[in-house]
């Protein structure tokens, strides 16, 4: 029994007995009509309206550019500083953004880092997706 | 032209010991004896505001008078002003209405603007944070143009400059990039004094049919060329979206130019003066070229030129912009149209453009809303 997800509907199924700090998909969609992919799911297209998907996985990305916020903000259960990663899924051709919790520092992410999405347990005991250094490494 | 700006009025922008329908009612007072009009006058009321509860415009018009007339509420962010005069212009158009009230006013928190359309687990995950988006485009942008975080700075500068001579702003003090450099690191590369301050403030703009103002012999009206309003397209990435596609690039603000210059048939070149959203100084450096003010890729070019500056061949954010004025939502739009017309009818004192003739005024905010507003000297 795995802790609960604080958004579930972003991970596929298949992944949410992920262990903190383990490999992960992120669950986006391919639009049956425009092929263009959205981050979250969605069965209608966010960019041309259509309904009809097919379910697209991300798990190896690059860094596209990155940030660090330093001062709390509201309704955030994570601890500052943090660092933050706009990253780049060619296949699915999206720029996702999210944490990168191993690292201090935006400059330890330039552009073109490779990231992989791994689960991550939040200070109040919730999972939630996240980005580390690295390659993704298949779930055994 | 058929819609034209008759009278302009503001509340400072700061913070105030005072209710948000009494600053209201200060810029609504000023712009209708202003225009030479009594509130009885006016067919339709528009109130833009962000943070106010049910009903708020009703609410905030009723310290002017319970004339019976409409009043509608419009929120769109920040772009909030500029939906109201959107929606004043087009009432007019339609001759429906003779004379409208278009009311920006807005008491927002300190601090980071919450509830921006975030989901909850964006919020919750610590990545539902405006400035994060900001520092991103910021990033984006020196990689673009081999610009630094010193032409940040130079942004800040030149704003807290410009607001120095605004009596109306709330920081009026002029600063250096140094004292930029070394304020609070907010979201790298933004310090504190890169990024604009939530705050409270009004203004209003009094609208009037040209027919009507002709009658009544308005002094110096302002003619409204355009007001164009735009939303996500793809390519587009702004608050609160999760993701983006990577290969397009695109912005709501090329929509909203391209309309509104096709609207007032006139082009980049013909512009005296732009007010623009300057929510952080790299969203200035953006709007350069998503205004047409020049091509992508060379704004940093377009800032160290020193044509934006007061003087220079267009001057942008002459009034301090939002780095100095601070930004109160629903009012920031409305403000803009406050200065560009005190601009195009000679009034700016110490701040003024020198033969200012046309003038841009340009806001963007959460949910990827855009607007663009030209005026002209009538």
């Amino acid at each position: 029994m795995t802790a609960p997800w604080l958004a579930a509907e972003l991970v596929p199924a298949a992944d949410r007995d992920a262990a903190p700090g383990t490999s992960l998909r992120l669950a986006a969609s391919r639009c049956s009509a425009c092929d263009r992919c959205s981050f979250p799911a969605t069965g209608t297209c966010t960019w041309c309206g259509a309904t009809g998907s097919d379910p697209e996985r991300l798990s190896d990305g690059t860094a596209v550019a990155a940030t660090a916020v330093l001062h709390r903000t509201p309704g955030a259960v994570v601890e500052v500083p943090y660092v933050v990663a706009l990253v780049r899924f060619a296949r699915a051709g999206l720029d996702v953004l999210g944490r990168v919790p191993g690292a201090t520092d935006p400059a330890a992410v330039p552009p073109g880092t490779p990231l992989r999405v791994v689960a991550e347990s939040l200070p109040d005991g919730r999972l939630h997706f996240a980005f580390e250094v690295g390659a993704h490494v298949p779930p055994q | 032209m058929n819609v034209l700006i008759a009278g302009v009025g503001l509340h400072p922008f700061g913070r105030f010991p005072l209710a948000v329908e009494e600053l209201g009612r200060a810029a609504a007072i000023e712009a209708l004896a202003d225009a030479g009009v009594s509130y009885p006058d006016v067919d339709l009321t528009v109130v833009a505001n962000v943070g106010e509860g049910m009903a708020k415009g009703q609410r905030i018009a009723e310290r002017l008078g319970a004339t019976g007339r409409p009043v509608l509420s419009v929120e769109s962010a920040c772009a909030s002003g500029a939906a109201a005069l959107l929606a004043g212009r087009d009432a007019i158009e339609s001759g429906r209405a003779g004379i409208v009230l278009c009311l920006g006013v807005e008491k927002a928190p300190r601090g980071f603007i919450a509830g921006a359309g975030f989901e909850p687990w964006q919020e919750a995950s610590g990545v539902g944070v405006t400035p994060i988006y900001f520092a991103l485009q910021a990033q984006e942008l020196l990689a673009a143009t081999g610009g630094s975080v010193q032409d940040l700075a130079a942004v800040s500068v030149k704003n807290h400059g410009n607001g120095a001579l605004n009596p109306n702003a709330m920081y009026r003090s002029p600063v250096t990039a140094e004292e930029v450099l070394r304020s609070k690191m907010v979201c790298p590369p933004l310090n504190l004094l890169m990024l604009c301050a939530p705050n409270e403030g009004a203004a209003a703009v009094v609208l009037m049919s040209a027919e009507l103002a002709r009658r009544r012999g308005v002094p110096q009206p302002v003619a409204v060329r355009a007001v164009a309003l735009a939303t996500r397209s793809p390519g587009d990435w702004f608050i609160p979206a999760p993701s983006r596609l990577s290969e397009v690039r695109s912005s709501p603000t090329l929509t909203a130019a391209a309309a509104a210059y096709q609207e007032a048939r006139l082009g980049p070149g013909d512009l005296d003066l732009v007010e623009c959203q300057d929510t952080d100084a790299a969203s200035e450096l953006i709007a350069y070229a998503d205004l047409g003010l020049c091509a992508a890729g060379e704004e940093v070019k377009l800032l160290r030129s020193g044509d934006t500056q007061i003087g220079g061949r267009i001057p942008v954010n002459p009034s301090g912009g939002l780095l100095s004025k601070g930004e109160p939502l629903g009012a920031s739009g409305l403000g803009q149209v406050h200065e560009l017309v005190t601009q195009l009818r000679g009034r700016a004192g110490p701040r003024q453009v020198p033969g200012a003739r046309i003038g841009l005024a340009h806001v963007m905010g959460a949910g990827h809303v855009s607007a663009v507003t030209i005026l002209a000297a009538a």
